[in-house]
């Protein structure tokens, strides 16, 4: 399932097929770059569980054929790129629904495991950037 | 990075169901599958000791079989649940909406 990966000066980039079946696959590519990089383990379960969530928004909801994960290691952020996206307002929208609502709770847990999450729109090129200090 | 093959196990005997591994969107299906209909008959515990990591696709099981639990004067529990469990739950505020038990 892998079409493309690759690390380069503390960042490691992702493309496989949009299916569900590769979740898992990035899940451990990047837990096993942050733990290489020294990321301890509370850092690497957030960062699984936000991949995740924003990799099934890929599946389910996005056209891309494709998701691309970037997962960078900066002095004092873990960064995580994922692409597409939805909409620039999707985090707007992205309260915790009432308790019997079977779905919509993926970007609200993203935003509650990391420190920073923002809709990026790159010429055209949108994606979720999340980042996670390191405390 | 290898082709992922199921990375989560769910058997069931008599109302008790047990998961172990990971649930995701992927294995999603099966622990719905397993759990509706609801099995065996009373009280319906779902055991996640043994689950490593678990998203919202998880929850959206959990949620939905409490629901035909709920509604049918049955009563789901989801027993021992691990630390991922636990947190995700706790994140998502459910912990006074599920039954949740400690227990084996």
């Amino acid at each position: 399932m892998d079409q493309s990966s690759g690390t380069s000066a503390g960042e490691h980039r992702i493309t496989v097929a949009s299916d569900t079946s590769v979740i898992a696959s990035l899940r451990e590519a990047v837990s096993g770059f942050a733990h290489a990089a020294g990321a301890d383990e509370s850092i690497v379960s957030d960062l699984e569980l936000a991949v995740s969530e924003l990799a099934t928004n890929v599946v389910q909801h996005a056209r891309s054929p494709e998701i691309t994960v970037v997962v960078r290691h900066e002095p004092d952020r873990w960064v995580l790129d994922v692409s597409d996206a939805p909409d620039t307002n999707a985090l707007d929208a992205a309260a915790l629904p009432e308790p019997d609502a079977l779905s919509g709770r993926g970007l609200f847990i993203v935003q509650a495991v990391m420190d920073d999450v923002e809709i990026v729109d790159d010429c055209g090129h949108r994606f979720v950037r999340c980042s996670r200090l390191v405390s | 990075m290898t082709e992922a093959a199921s990375r989560m196990n769910v058997s069931i005997e008599g109302s008790s169901v047990t998961v172990d591994g990971d649930i995701d969107a992927h294995g999603c299906p099966e622990l719905i599958a397993a759990l509706d209909p609801l099995p065996g008959s009373g009280e319906v515990r779902v055991d996640l000791a043994g689950v490593g990591f678990m998203d919202s696709s998880g929850l959206r099981a959990l949620i939905g079989a409490h629901q035909r639990a709920e509604a049918t004067d049955r009563r789901l529990v989801i027993a021992q649940p691990s630390s991922a469990v636990q947190r995700l739950i706790e994140i998502s505020g459910l912990g006074d909406h599920l039954h949740i038990s400690d227990e084996s």
